[in-house]
């Protein structure tokens, strides 16, 4: 019996590799011109902005969002995203600080909240690609079932280490820099490696791209989707780690912004949301980008309400500024 | 979906009539299998005696009934609060009904219509939405039933609250003189005090109050109290507010922003409106390798404060308002309404500014409360209810 399979069209950004490249280019030299100009005008905005220390701080405020960030940008271009992240966070900060609490040592606590975070993955990926739920419902669930996990285990009050040697992260090295900054410059490496040179990495963009195609050519997309989310949990959970080891506390209030600053940060890099563009470099800009304006303003002593207004308009406008971009270069090719 | 038998096997079909397949069928009974922990996770949370609406009862009780609608149950600081007023109630024989106001509008006013329903003698309404005051009193009034708001008062009734002014002002007049003695002046110490923007004007008057109290005594630049805004960012040469959203992440961030403006020879006195929030600042404060030019000052009472407060050279001051306690005041209050008392417009709860000298007296060693403050020559009466004296921990007042 032959059997008839439905042609399915490849989309234009597969058409060649080069416009793709081109375009990821284009997008990571935008943002980055963008952070440029930041800079440079917090730099003559305010006296306190363009020093070594602020550099430093500015990279330690970015710091658990970047690796959240990290995770998102791979859920992202494999076409999904994880708004978990927000009650993840905080169940790996409250976690990783009751762990320390009980004696165990760092290293056993961090992979035990690896753990935690992985297994949410887990759920969040099979409820994805088994239960066919949305991964906007899908995550949404975990994350006010994770939230309310982080709340139940620290009965909603702040769990300050017992031992402040469970804070080794936040240790800083000879240049004052904390070694959780080196850890997030670590795995963006990671992550740049793995999306650029691997064929897992590949996958993720050709499943982002065309998900239907990619099952057609031999993919197994659904156990690459449940990694995808065990990868982007397990990465919030260390967030959660960095952030408790930042504060020497575990609290359920801490990573509430950080599925959409994450997500922010990431579309701001270039990436969309459809799936299948995206990369490393550019979200780690975004990163950069959305903390660096939050530090300038500060500086600058710009009430926190004009400060959440700004930081959306700056947002929309680089999209905008991408989106047209992308528009300009498709009209040419 | 059901189920029609075809040569004595069952065969699924889809509402179509399509026979669906095995990789179909396993679908479905594996996002049935996922759901239903998600869904009875739902149902206890939501069918349980504890949530919204009614959350039980104490025993028999005695001469009075008393409906009680807490803010939220969860979170440490208010399933104490309720537990201390069902505790307190027992003491004083009186029996009460717990609600769960759920901190949301529609549930608040849907337990006042429930509370009225059961006519109980008085009504205890701890309600977290402003601006719905007005509907909750026409419930009340229609029903004719006395009530005690907590916290956010309500029109028409009596209002049991803290007073954040005087947290703030009393918190500077014990950290500014520990300054002046360590020889901080005006010229070279800046007050930040760390706000929560989007908790209302009343409960950031702690550190306003904290900013113009210490300005006047260390002779900086004074302001007006309501100059000092949620949108002020400097508030004068001396002084400078951030908004940590009274969250620990929040004011880590806010103050380790704040930490680059100010000059790092000067002395720093630090003040937010909550524990949580004070031990985020005070984190960046000593990251930045600041802690030893700085004072700080906490606020609520929090196991981890008071650990600061005993532990922490810098951390010289802490106000306690004593949540856990708020339920004997209350029955107290409410016994008064019953028995026709004259009652203040504001009842205070108990608040102490906590010194190292002071916390052993009030805490034990587990943060668990030891002793009350006196009473305020306002809350007297409360005394003349004979409740308190139940209790035998209030400072100066006898047992019976």
């Amino acid at each position: 019996m032959s059997r008839v399979i439905e042609a399915v069209p490849m989309p234009r950004r597969w058409s060649t590799a080069r416009e793709n490249a081109l375009q990821a280019g284009l997008q990571l030299i935008g943002i980055g011109a963008v952070y440029v100009i930041i800079v440079i005008f917090f730099s003559f905005a305010t006296e306190h902005f363009f020093t070594y220390s602020n550099g430093i701080n500015v990279l330690t405020n970015v710091t658990v969002i970047g690796i959240v960030a990290i995770g998102q940008t791979i859920a992202i271009i494999s076409g999904g995203f994880d708004l978990s992240v927000s009650g993840v966070v905080p169940l790996g900060a409250v976690s990783f600080a009751i762990l320390t609490n009980a004696g165990w040592p760092v290293t056993l606590a961090i992979m035990m909240v690896l753990l935690i975070g992985a297994s949410v993955g887990v759920v969040n990926g099979l409820v994805v690609t088994i239960v066919g739920i949305n991964p906007l419902i899908a995550t949404l669930g975990t994350l006010s079932i994770t939230s309310g996990l982080a709340y139940t285990l620290s009965k909603g009050v702040t769990i300050p280490f017992q031992n402040r040697g469970a804070g080794v992260l936040a240790d800083k090295t000879a240049g004052g820099i904390s070694y959780y900054v080196l850890l997030l410059l670590f795995l963006s490496i990671v992550g740049f490696v793995m999306l650029r040179y691997t064929v897992f990495g590949r996958m993720l963009y050709a499943i982002g791209g065309n998900r239907e195609a990619s099952r057609l050519a031999g993919m197994r997309v659904n156990l690459v989707t449940v990694l995808v989310y065990v990868t982007c949990s397990a990465l919030a959970a260390l967030a959660g780690v960095v952030v408790a080891s930042q504060l020497l506390a575990g609290s359920a209030t801490v990573g509430s912004q950080a599925a959409l600053q994450s997500i922010a940060a990431v579309i701001l890099g270039g990436a969309a949301l459809t799936g299948g563009v995206g990369g490393i470099p550019g979200t780690l800009i975004g990163v950069l980008v959305l903390g660096t304006v939050s530090n300038g303003m500060a500086l600058m002593q710009v009430p926190a309400f004009y400060q959440q207004i700004a930081t959306g308009s700056i947002l929309l406008l680089a999209v905008a500024f991408g989106r047209l971009r992308n528009i300009l270069v498709g009209e040419q090719s | 979906m059901d189920a029609e038998t075809n040569q004595n096997i069952r065969v699924l079909v889809d509402s179509t009539g399509r026979r669906l397949s095995r990789r179909e069928v396993l679908r479905l009974a594996a996002g049935f299998g996922l759901s239903m922990p998600v869904i009875a996770g739902l149902l206890a949370a939501c069918g349980g005696d504890d949530d919204d609406g009614a959350a039980g009862e104490n025993g028999d009780g005695g001469e009075y009934f008393f409906a009680f609608a807490n803010v939220l149950e969860s979170g440490e600081l208010f399933v104490q609060f309720g537990d201390g007023v069902i505790e307190a109630a027992e003491v004083a024989g009186v029996r009460v009904k717990r609600y769960n106001n759920n901190l949301d509008a529609e549930t608040t006013l849907s337990n006042a219509r429930l509370m009225v329903q059961d006519q109980p003698d008085l009504i205890l309404e701890y309600n977290g939405v402003e601006g719905i005051g007005e509907s909750l009193r026409q419930i009340f009034d229609d029903a004719n039933i006395p009530f005690i708001a907590i916290n956010v008062p309500i029109p028409g009734g009596h209002w049991f609250n803290l007073v954040n002014r005087e947290i703030g002002a009393d918190t500077a007049r014990v950290v500014v003189p520990i300054a002046q003695e360590m020889g901080w002046t005006a010229a070279d110490t800046t007050v930040l005090i760390v706000q929560g923007s989007t908790a209302g004007v009343e409960v950031n008057d702690c550190v306003r109050y904290f900013y113009v109290t210490a300005a006047e005594m260390m002779g900086m630049e004074e302001v007006a109290p309501e100059s000092i805004t949620a949108e002020t960012t400097r508030i004068s040469d001396t002084g400078l507010q951030v908004d940590g959203l009274a969250t620990l992440e929040e004011s880590y961030t806010a103050v380790n922003n704040a930490l680059q403006t100010i000059p790092e020879d000067r002395h720093i006195l630090l003040y937010t409106i909550n524990d949580d929030s004070t031990i985020g600042a005070w984190r960046a404060v000593t990251e930045a390798q600041r802690d030893a030019n700085t004072l700080v000052a906490g606020l609520g009472g929090s196991v981890a404060a008071l650990q600061e407060l005993r532990n922490n050279p810098q951390w010289v001051a802490e106000g306690s308002i004593f949540t856990t306690n708020w339920g004997q005041y209350l029955i107290a209050m409410g016994i008064a309404v019953m028995e026709d008392m004259e009652i203040p417009e504001l009842t205070k709860s108990p608040q102490v500014i906590l010194t190292k000298e002071t916390v052993d007296t009030y805490y034990d060693a587990d943060g668990h409360v030891k002793l009350l403050p006196p009473l305020v020559p306002e809350n007297e009466y409360l005394a003349e209810t004979g409740v308190l004296q139940k209790f035998n921990n209030i400072e100066g007042l006898e047992s019976s």
